[in-house]
């Protein structure tokens, strides 16, 4: 691989953090490429969880260091780094309950809205409100649910629509959290179809139990093990690693 | 005076509101280490048991005594009652929500005050003591009865230790206080625990206000102080924590009594509330029990 | 939101002032002077509801945001002789400073915290015009002088002894309190208050400044509570300590609660509501307490959503 090509998007250096006794997340030295697809995988407790939310903002890492497009944001909140382009959607789906769909996404759209007037001076708001939302709603296919309340849709739905939510935003960097978790088959597939849609011009992370699934979308994943990266490749040589087989198997 | 016997005095006087108020205090720890959930209607609780207090040794003929003791079973049993009423009914309606329990105990709070206030009357009135006697110091003489206020506090303090700490209730109380689901899960009756530790919580305050009713004066509104001054030990204390609160009941019952004998209660009252609202602001963690350590 | 339904709404708000406008016309004079003391109170309740009703902020001081209005324009007029304009835009700068001060501070706690927070600076605040007595009249408080009666403004003479002129001074600023909530709820600021009410973390994480937006939401709050303060304070011509008690607080919080949380009319139903059911029972001064206490467990226990609460998810969806 010619390195020079490779632009590093964001890194970490001996990230650290703790809960009590607990060290959920160990020494962490990551780096992501700009306009890749990582997988994070690893058993149960394995603090992949602990270390996107320490990349969000959710968490503030004990010690270490977080860069972002050159930028470090280690002491930052979890709305700065998000109006720097880091989007998270959690582990269990996160929306806007007693709002309608549009209202949902809307609310994304508005920030992005805020911040694209802050550099260029384009008071108009409405029209481009309604786009970006219309946008979001037909790439996810929650066009048709517009005026529905958000917590009369399905549960794969709900899902849709945060990953809907946080597009609004036009991030640039997505980090989905069990995406697949409590999907149908088929739903997973419309999924993956989703993802390879909205890739083009973002940098995604994905965690995932599924396998199959990350193996199939990722350019390349990270095994996390006890708070350690345990191994980093592309899913092929991932499949092969030795290391990784007997952290899921066990000795 | 001199200073020695002042400081005496004050610490003696201290020491009973200490007492009374620890009763109160831990009554709404309870409910809301239990429950997780504020009763603003527990001042209420107090002053109604302070009422059925007079009206009991009112009622009745004979030495004082036989209507103090019977008022120390009548209060809190009707307390109780009416507490436990007010859960099944009205707080398990609203699922236990804190900011929604808040807002219906503040309903409570005016339902049982104007309620006392149309049944008793505005005045306020006094209960005789149990008994007269003074112990006599070398310096001045003192009130048997505030003394025995003291004894009787201690010795309540330790049944309800032994309830939590010894019985199958407190078992439940405190399996449910873990984890509420997994109590559930293992057939705890989660809603009458509830019931129970809501009412015990409010019977604490009744059983305080028993006590104290032949010292002060019993009158509708004088739900409110004990309500403020449980807020603050139980907050200083550490929402929940049942020795945190038991200390600070007695570090405030003490200071408040010096307190207010050399400022003006209403400045020390503005300071202390002011001071304590900071404390709770800056210092959530160690103060609100739900928190991480 | 559909241009049909925005229109439909703004004529029912328009609708619903001008109905007030023509009241003093059918209701006998007894009523107008409840009126004007319901249309200034709605106004705090307005204000309240901007907090508690959107942002989900359930503060349980706001009396000391009233009080503070009825003081700042009440003790200049007392003390220094202002004119009424003057004290009025005064208080309505030393709420909103007010506002921001406790707010920065009390907006760090969360739920049953801040509740109890927002509780006890009130209880302080109600404390301070007791222990200052000497300047604010405490219990018994201070009646204003003959000269803040009368004013002029842009040529006009506005005497305040009017019933009248009284009735159409607080139709007015309710009017405008309400059109600007209007505005705003139904612009992008209402719909960030509504986001941090719905989900504030996740609100966190898509890039907003969730305190800036809740500590912007409560000096809107208090400003407006405290106009209406400095409001009923100069138009009665008087301010005490009463005022600052508990029990306007949780006033707002009823009248909120029983109009509908999180509409801009609900307030000012809640608060004519509650007026009138008061009249109806009473007679003694404790029914009004009691039915207080009533009317907030059934409505805690049944109607959480108030009356145009309950209104809009049943059938009027677009009632902002």
């Amino acid at each position: 691989m010619v390195a020079l090509v490779a632009v590093s998007l964001l890194s970490t250096r001996k990230l650290n953090r703790r809960f009590g006794g607990i060290v959920a997340v160990k020494d962490v030295d990551f780096s992501l490429e700009q306009g890749e697809i990582r997988g994070i995988i690893g058993p149960n407790g394995a603090g992949k969880t602990t270390f996107v939310n320490l990349l969000s903002g959710c968490f503030a890492s004990d010690s270490g260091q977080i860069v972002f497009q050159g930028v470090d944001i280690t002491g930052q909140p979890a709305w700065k780094r998000a109006r720097l382009g880091i989007a998270y959607t959690f582990q269990i789906t996160s929306i806007y309950p007693g709002l309608t769909v549009f209202e949902n996404v809307a609310i994304g759209a508005q920030v992005r809205i805020r911040q694209s007037s802050k550099s260029k001076a384009s008071p108009d708001e409405k029209p481009g409100l309604e786009e970006i939302v219309d946008n979001c709603l037909r790439l996810t296919g929650l066009d048709r649910s517009r005026t529905r309340l958000a917590a009369e849709l399905a549960y794969g739905h709900q899902r849709l629509l945060e990953i809907a939510v946080n597009l609004a935003v036009d991030p640039v960097l997505l980090i989905l959290d069990e995406p697949t978790q409590g999907l149908s088959v088929d739903e997973i597939e419309e999924f993956t179809g989703l993802l390879k849609c909205i890739r083009s011009n973002r940098t995604l992370i994905l965690i995932d139990h599924n396998l199959p699934f990350v193996m199939n979308l990722a350019d390349r994943v990270t095994v996390m093990d006890q708070g350690g990266i345990l191994a980093e490749n592309d899913p092929k040589g991932i499949q092969r690693d030795v290391r990784v087989k007997t952290a899921y198997l066990g000795e | 005076m001199d200073l020695g016997p002042f400081l005496l005095l004050a610490s003696l006087e201290g020491l009973v509101q200490a007492a009374v108020l620890s009763l109160s205090a831990l009554g709404l720890c309870l409910v809301f280490g239990v429950l997780r959930v504020v009763n603003v209607a527990h001042g209420e609780f107090h002053m109604v048991g302070a009422v059925i207090a007079w009206s009991v040794s009112h009622a009745l003929f004979g030495h004082p005594l036989f209507g103090f003791l019977v008022a120390l079973l009548a209060a809190p049993l009707f307390v109780g009652v009416i507490a436990f009423t007010a859960d099944r009914v009205i707080l398990r309606k609203i699922n236990h929500n804190p900011e929604a329990t808040i807002v219906a105990t503040i309903g409570m709070l005016y339902v049982i005050q104007q309620s006392v206030l149309i049944g008793f009357g505005p005045d306020a009135r006094a209960m005789e003591p149990p008994f007269y006697f003074h112990v006599n110091f070398p310096w001045f003489g003192y009130s048997g009865y505030k003394l025995s206020v003291i004894l009787m506090a201690v010795a309540l303090l330790l049944m309800v230790w032994h309830v939590i700490s010894r019985t199958r209730l407190g078992l439940l109380m405190r399996a449910t206080q873990l984890d509420r689901e997994m109590a559930q899960v293992f057939g705890i009756p989660v809603g009458w625990v509830y019931g129970l530790v809501f009412a015990a919580g409010a019977m604490l305050a009744a059983l305080g206000a028993v006590l104290i009713a032949p010292i002060r004066q019993v009158h509708y509104l004088m739900g409110l102080d004990p309500l403020l001054m449980s807020f603050i030990v139980v907050i200083i204390g550490g929402l929940g924590s049942i020795r945190g609160t038991l200390l600070a009941a007695l570090v405030i019952g003490m200071s408040d009594g010096i307190i207010s004998m050399l400022f003006s209660p209403t400045l020390a009252k503005m300071i202390s509330t002011l001071l304590v609202a900071l404390v709770l602001i800056f210092k959530p963690e160690g103060l609100f029990g739900q928190h991480k350590p | 939101m559909m241009e049909n339904s925005g229109k439909r709404s703004l004529a029912l708000h328009i609708g619903v002032l001008a109905l007030l406008s023509l009241l003093p016309f059918i209701l006998p004079d007894y009523h107008h002077l409840t009126i004007t003391r319901i249309m200034i109170l709605a106004m705090f309740a307005l204000g309240y509801n901007v907090l508690f009703g959107y942002v989900g902020l359930l503060s349980l001081g706001h009396a000391m945001f009233f009080a503070c209005g009825l003081y700042a324009a009440g003790l200049p007029v007392y003390h220094l002789g202002w004119e009424v304009p003057l004290a009025f835009l005064f208080a309505v700068v030393i709420s909103a400073l007010a506002a921001a001060l406790i707010g920065a501070i009390a907006l760090r706690t969360q739920g049953v915290a801040f509740m109890i927070v927002t509780l006890m600076f009130s209880q302080v605040a109600y404390l301070a015009t007791l222990y200052f007595s000497n300047v604010t009249g405490g219990d018994e408080g201070l009646v204003l002088p003959e000269h803040a009666r009368r004013f002029e403004i842009l040529g006009m003479l506005v005497d305040l002894t009017s019933p009248q002129v009284r009735y159409y001074t607080a139709l007015g600023l309710l009017s405008a309190s309400a059109l600007i909530v209007y505005r705003w709820v139904n612009s992008g600021l209402g719909r960030e208050w509504v986001a941090v009410r719905e989900n504030e973390s996740r609100t966190g994480m898509l890039g907003y400044n969730t305190f800036l937006i809740k500590l912007k939401a409560m000096v809107i709050s208090g400003t407006l509570s405290g106009s209406a303060g400095a409001a009923y304070g100069l138009l009665f011509a008087y301010i005490g300590s009463t005022f600052a008690s508990i029990q306007y607080s949780i006033d707002a919080l009823l009248f909120t609660l029983l109009g509908g949380a999180g509409t801009v009319l609900g307030p000012i139903l809640g608060s004519f509501i509650m007026f009138y059911l008061i009249d109806f029972f009473s007679g003694h001064t404790t029914a009004y307490l009691l039915a207080t206490g009533v009317v907030l467990i059934l409505l805690i226990m049944y109607f959480p959503l108030g009356v145009l609460g309950t209104l809009r998810k049943r059938w009027l969806h677009w009632l902002p």
